[in-house]
């Protein structure tokens, strides 16, 4: 299949299953910095919606107990070690690498790994979330070969 | 930390990345059936180009081996998706794509459900990759209110 017959045009959005939803909303508001698009409470969860950066990109937080027919096939726990996600990565400017690697350790959040990908392009930081999902934060790098 | 401060910061998603069981059938389907471009395939990961993305780089979904722990030591080698805190991933398709991918995705065998979302104005179709992971083909239409 070649690019133009590609119909998929972007990811629209990651949605989370989460345990502690007071924890994890502080953490994608204050630390990633988020801004919250919805909250929709249901009788069994509650889910927010976060836009990410100017585009239509979106984060959601579903709390774990949150089932509907798209989903009844989940268990109303989670557990995260057996979790299928790897991480998630954010793209932040080049401009602000440093500056957030600092802020994000500052707050005495462990960067558990940084580097650099000569094939991407790019620079990038590794952290957890409170519940334990891998996150990235990654700049596009020319000068990386 | 004020309001504009915060949506600087993260300019979008620029990568999602999920465990997988077996690489090459997950490869197969993401590639053949979702329709993504390969970026690059190594012997324990495989990313998809999904669109440009943000200042130069590339928005991508990216799938590792589950044995793959760089970085997830925390993270079981065996998954589950009925424990995952993977809730689901949506990705862009366009309106006049929607139908026809409908037709496409349940011709290929796969179980598709169809819906609405009013108060995002959006057409959805659900369905599973083969290791049980929620995926969303969304597509904006006014019309849906």
């Amino acid at each position: 299949m070649n690019k133009s017959n590609q119909s998929v045009t972007g990811i629209a959005e990651i949605s989370l299953r989460v345990h502690d939803l007071d924890l994890m909303r502080r953490f994608y508001e204050q630390v990633i910095g988020l801004e919250v698009m919805r909250e929709n409470q249901e009788s069994s969860g509650k889910a927010i919606f976060y836009a990410v950066g100017a585009g239509d990109d979106n984060l959601a937080l579903f709390e774990e107990t949150l089932m509907d027919w798209y989903t009844r096939d989940k268990l109303p726990q989670i557990d995260p070690k057996l979790t299928t996600l790897s991480h998630i990565a954010f793209s932040i400017a080049l401009d602000d690498f440093e500056s957030e690697k600092k802020r994000i350790e500052q707050l005495g959040i462990e960067i558990v790994n940084s580097g650099t990908s000569s094939w991407m392009h790019a620079r990038m930081f590794y952290f957890f979330d409170p519940e334990g999902n891998l996150i990235e934060f990654k700049s596009h790098d020319e000068s990386i070969r | 930390m004020n309001k504009s401060d915060r949506h600087r910061r993260v300019k979008g998603l620029g990568e999602v990345s999920i465990r997988v069981k077996d690489l090459d059938a997950m490869h197969k389907f993401y590639e053949e059936v979702v329709g993504l471009e390969v970026l690059r395939r190594d012997d324990s990961f495989v990313f998809f180009k999904v669109a440009e993305g943000y200042g130069g780089h590339t928005q991508n979904l990216a799938l590792f081996n589950s044995t793959d722990r760089s970085f997830l030591e925390s993270k079981s080698r065996g998954l589950n998706p009925a424990e995952t805190t993977l809730h689901h991933i949506a990705l862009n398709v366009a309106l006049e794509d929607f139908e026809s991918e409908k037709m496409r995705l349940e011709g290929l065998g796969l179980k598709v459900d169809a819906t609405v979302h009013e108060w995002l104005h959006v057409r959805s179709l659900y369905f599973r990759d083969p290791e049980e992971n929620l995926l969303e083909f969304v597509c904006y239409d006014e019309t849906v209110r």
